[in-house]
């Protein structure tokens, strides 16, 4: 038996370690349709994230239309433990200081950014590439602040 | 990944010992919380799958890590978890409460399924594909009804290995 995006369900867990990324996914975005990275613009979507956490965040995209599709960012998960339930609520908290509503693509699954069972669902694994889209009027000021919870090696006890 | 690969069968507790407090101040949560999630260790240990001398250490680092920030993530679920070197495989057990608990949970409700996990460092992506397959089940009302209505043990685990896939 398989799911929406083709993952057997048979499969001893442990097989899924070493799955590529963006095919183990089965939470409610399964079938969302494309990601967004189809409809970023040349530029942005050419750009290199960051290679090392000291280096300058990418600039945030301005979609032609934006203010329907908000403000997007490719964003590399350098937390050890990918994007876990601590980081989530960390997001969370820090989304709930702006007036933006945000939303995080892994492949073709997207979550809800203020909803932690979402997040959780995106199943995003260390030196995961997302993407960020923020809308609303704080969008501009939020999206380098969220962009650095997401992108944050951390700082955290990641003993446990 | 299903709740069924990585939760162990004879660790289940279909019933909590741990009662209700009088209060929820954060001195009565905090003991709940450490009952509920020693029962749990200790039903591990019992089960053959951690040893008796890791137990404490175990229950340290859960509490450790719920200090940082709670695992009650809403809908009357929880799910504490740690990694944790005495394993070197991602292994789980849950635990249903018949009068809820107060666990600091996110929507501020009771909580009546936890599930506890615990893995060892180096397989973070074990942890969080548990995490989501936990999430995923817990998302379908249905189930869960079912979940809380399963009196016994072996109730529980055939509803796990029964469940579909897509919980």
């Amino acid at each position: 038996m398989v799911n929406a995006v083709g993952r057997p369900y048979d499969r001893p867990y442990s097989q899924y370690e070493e799955e590529p990324r963006g095919t183990a996914m089965s939470g409610r975005g399964a079938s969302n349709g494309s990601g967004p990275r189809e409809s970023l613009s040349p530029g942005p979507r050419a750009q290199t994230p960051p290679a090392a956490s000291g280096d300058p965040p990418a600039p945030a995209t301005d979609c032609p239309a934006a203010s329907s599709c908000g403000l997007r960012r490719i964003v590399r998960v350098r937390n050890p433990n990918g994007l876990h339930p601590r980081l989530a609520d960390r997001f969370i908290r820090t989304l709930k200081q702006f007036s933006c509503t945000a939303t995080i693509w892994n492949g073709e699954m997207r979550a809800d950014g203020a909803n932690i069972w979402d997040l959780i669902s995106l199943v995003v694994l260390p030196e995961s590439e997302i993407i960020l889209e923020v809308h609303g009027p704080d969008a501009a000021r939020a999206i380098d602040t969220l962009a650095e919870v997401l992108g944050s090696p951390g700082g955290e006890d990641y003993t446990i | 990944m299903r709740l069924s690969n990585f939760i162990v069968r004879e660790a289940i507790i279909p019933a909590l010992s741990v009662n209700a407090p009088h209060g929820c101040d954060p001195a009565s949560v905090a003991q709940v919380k450490e009952a509920v999630i020693h029962e749990m260790v200790s039903a591990l240990q019992e089960a053959g799958h951690i040893h008796a001398e890791d137990v404490n250490e175990i229950v340290k680092a859960i509490l450790r890590r719920e200090q940082l920030g709670t695992t009650g993530i809403g809908r009357n679920i929880a799910i504490p978890h740690s990694r944790h070197p005495a394993v070197d495989r991602l292994i789980g057990t849950m635990a249903l409460s018949r009068t809820g608990l107060p666990f600091d949970s996110l929507d501020g409700e009771v909580v009546y399924v936890f599930v506890l996990l615990i893995s060892p460092h180096d397989r973070p992506g074990d942890h969080l594909r548990a995490l989501e397959a936990v999430v995923r089940a817990m998302r379908n009302d249905d189930f869960v009804r079912r979940l809380r209505n399963c009196q016994t043990r072996e109730e529980i685990w055939t509803l796990l290995e029964g469940a579909s896939p897509e919980w």
